[in-house]
């Protein structure tokens, strides 16, 4: 008797994942716990136990294809079974859908917002059907639903051709198969880069992959504008300096800027709800969130970047957000993130303060509306009084969406960030 | 004295004379039906035409005559009872259901008669000659229902229920009995049970109805037609057996469908056609499927307060206008 092994469901919002490698051959045996495979999803790349033991019958999807949650991956069982087991045979990797009703939607896009838009069976069908980007369709009917005829106009449009897709070399041999829906075919407008003698393909990481479809995306959907602020750092030097061994002793960590910066940001968030709040430009809404899910970016030994959130990281104390930050940058530069710990954001920080940046313009990390970046922290003149004092000086940068909001929030928001940082009583949190 | 047109109740008349004309079988019974020439004189001169023996006047005894005509078919016969108004055939509840719907299944005999039953408000008779009736029988399984909404379909299906096997509750609409013309000389084809006919086409909301909703309908759909807005009117014409087929094209077409009837919301069968819409066109549909149906409530004796009680046209404009572009 064999055993069938499926698609786990790797994360709440999680859909379908990709084989990115089989780690047991077909006639090898695999124990209870073996790694077994290699399976991709958006943001994380996990390595899936084996839940059987046995001997590997069957890979019924191979490396590169993406399968529905509960779609048949394997199968596993005793090792006589391996000679009567079927070699070439493959079923379909989705699961069967009832009945000839069509399968479920792809999810709906979460960059306008998260929020799950109203989308009639006919719109759903003819989308799918036509491959349109519902994100593109501007909806007529109420609260901006797309309607039955807003698809058609859609479908009777001549598609964009995405012009910023083309310029990748050849490509690469694991699975892109997954991002967004299929674009549709164009022409490239790019030759592929020639190779000469001291050229070298290198093929690029799926998060590489990720993370510049998400960019270009995020860079599309959303009208950047960018602005900073300069903060004079020095009162929170002077209580980092008073409780810097203490903090470490008890917490076994340093005590950074960026907690400081953090705790500052879910205050200035909290003032200014709609930098912490969520576009869905298809249902013409703004969607507040009454927390801040902060987004810290790690960046993971150059090889990509992940964005780990804390949950109601506004209920965090400045010892709280210090811990929280440690604890999301160890998970994912261990590797252990999932998908669960990976989405929700309400507004990100990305810190490139520790390698020196003067001043920094980030992309936003959709769906938020905004987002911060930390810059180095040294010591400048500044003026203070009518005396030039050496202090420790920063910049913050802070990119946004101007549909979101205008310039004359952005700038408050930041002055109230910059405030906090200046003036509040820092050594009292720590207390 | 020649006529130009044929008035919706002139229709009912014609088709159960050329029945009788064509086939001794079919006889009338019901309240003054004979010497009176029908409460709503549909069948003037009836009595002399065919005689005491084919048009029979009953007392005021509903029960009993539908009883008669139910034995009546059973023995070869062919008759078409006359109810006065709609609202009385609940005293011949028993003998609809328990004789005439179910003898069929437990003999194999047919059945073949026709209940002729004005019905409908909209002519300050009150709460008991009022009523719309189609909910309670549309349930009953061995029962098939018209309601036919023009004179033309007033004929053809008044022809066609006297020919079926199967008992038929023919529901005339009393509002519309002298207010439509349609041209002479009259077709005297039967119109077939069972098939709606699409009386107005468009693009982008299906009405779904019958009887006075279809013209109600059509004023609707004209004023939407001055907005943009494109509906199709479908005139369902049978209610049992619903012509599935029509309406499902209909909305698998427009996908969007608004529902409406005269008869009380609440389990009216305007519930029923909304159930097949959704079962049929789901993954078509763009927005909820919406009833436009009377109050549930007693037709009131208020003139002002009967026209609140019933679909009237901006309510349906409304009701159209919003399911079109919501």
């Amino acid at each position: 008797m064999s055993e069938v092994f499926k698609m786990p469901k790797l994360g709440e919002t999680v859909t379908t994942g990709t084989v990115t490698r089989w780690l047991v051959a077909v006639g090898d045996r695999v124990d209870f716990d073996d790694p077994l495979l290699e399976v991709s999803t958006d943001k994380v790349d996990s390595e899936i136990p084996s839940p059987f033991s046995g001997v590997l019958l069957e890979i019924m999807v191979p490396e590169g294809e993406t399968a529905q949650v509960g779609a048949e991956l394997a199968r596993i069982g005793a090792a006589e079974e391996a000679a009567a087991a079927t070699p070439a045979g493959r079923p379909p990797a989705a699961p069967p859908s009832p009945a000839g009703h069509p399968p479920a939607v792809p999810p709906f896009p979460a960059g306008n917002g998260g929020g799950r838009a109203l989308l009639s069976p006919i719109v759903r069908q003819l989308a799918r059907k036509h491959g349109i980007d519902l994100r593109t369709v501007q909806g007529s009917g109420a609260a901006g639903r797309i309607r039955r005829e807003d698809i058609e106009a859609a479908i009777a449009r001549p598609p964009v051709a995405p012009s910023t897709r083309q310029s990748t070399p050849a490509a690469p041999p694991t699975p892109a198969t997954t991002i967004a829906p299929p674009a549709p075919a164009t022409a490239p407008v790019a030759p592929a880069v020639a190779l000469g003698p001291r050229d070298h393909a290198e093929p690029l990481s799926r998060m590489r992959l990720v993370i510049g479809e998400r960019m270009i995306e995020s860079l599309r959907i959303a009208p950047h504008v960018w602005t900073s602020v300069e903060v004079d750092m020095q009162a929170v030097e002077e209580v980092r300096r008073r409780h810097q061994e203490r903090f470490r002793q008890e917490e076994g960590t340093s005590l950074t800027y960026l907690a400081f910066i953090a705790r500052a940001t879910c205050d200035a968030l909290r003032a200014f709800p709609v930098v912490n709040a969520s576009l869905d430009m298809s249902a013409k809404t703004r969607i507040v969130h009454h927390y801040v899910n902060l987004g810290i970016a790690v960046d993971l030994a150059e090889q990509g970047l992940v964005v780990p959130v804390i949950r109601d990281a506004d209920g965090l104390n400045l010892r709280g957000l210090a811990r929280a930050i440690r604890a999301v940058a160890e998970k994912a530069t261990s590797g252990a993130l999932t998908n669960d710990d990976l989405t929700g954001s309400t507004f990100t920080i990305t810190n490139p303060g520790p390698a020196g940046d003067y001043a920094s313009a980030p992309i936003i990390n959709q769906p938020n509306s905004a987002i911060l970046s930390t810059n180095v922290v040294t010591r400048r003149p500044t003026a203070v009084g009518d005396a030039v004092a050496v202090h420790y000086m920063t910049i913050l940068g802070f990119s946004y969406d101007h549909r979101a909001f205008d310039g004359v929030t952005g700038s408050r928001f930041l002055a109230f960030v910059r405030d906090a940082l200046q003036d509040r009583d820092w050594a009292a949190e720590l207390g | 004295m020649p006529t130009e047109t044929v008035s919706y109740i002139e229709a009912i008349g014609e088709a159960l004379r050329s029945e009788m004309d064509a086939n001794p079988d079919v006889f009338l019974i019901g309240e003054d039906v004979g010497q009176f020439g029908g409460a709503f004189k549909a069948t003037r001169g009836f009595l002399d035409r065919f005689g005491p023996r084919r048009v029979v006047d009953a007392p005021i005894a509903e029960s009993g005559f539908t009883g008669l005509a139910c034995g009546a078919a059973l023995m070869g016969l062919r008759p078409v009872v006359e109810f006065q108004f709609a609202d009385f055939i609940s005293c011949a509840f028993d003998q609809i259901i328990n004789n005439c719907s179910r003898h069929h299944y437990r003999t194999g005999n047919p059945i073949p008669v026709t209940f002729r039953a004005p019905f409908g408000a909209r002519l300050r008779a009150g709460p008991t000659h009022s009523q719309s009736v189609e909910a309670y029988f549309g349930h009953v399984p061995g029962l098939k229902i018209v309601a036919p909404a023009t004179p033309q379909d007033a004929a053809g299906l008044l022809i066609s229920a006297i020919r079926d096997n199967n008992p038929v509750l023919y529901l005339e609409s009393r509002y519309l009995y002298r207010r439509l013309e349609a041209p002479a000389p009259l077709s005297l084809d039967p119109v077939p049970i069972g098939s709606a006919n699409v009386v107005r086409e468009g693009t982008q909301v299906s009405l779904l109805t019958y009887s006075v909703g279809v013209h109600q309908g059509l004023e609707a759909a004209q004023i939407l037609a001055g907005e943009g807005i494109s509906v199709e009117v479908v005139d369902l014409r049978t209610l049992v057996p619903l012509d599935v087929a029509t309406i499902a094209a209909s909305v698998n077409k427009t996908s969007r469908a608004v529902v409406l009837h005269e008869d009380a919301r609440r389990l009216g069968y305007g519930a029923e056609i909304a159930a097949t819409v959704q079962e049929e066109c789901f993954w078509r549909l763009d927005g909820p499927v919406v009833r436009v149906a009377g109050k549930n409530t007693p037709i009131p004796a208020s003139p002002a307060l009967e026209d609140a009680a019933v679909p009237q046209v901006p309510e349906i404009v409304a009701a159209l206008r919003r399911v079109a572009t919501a």
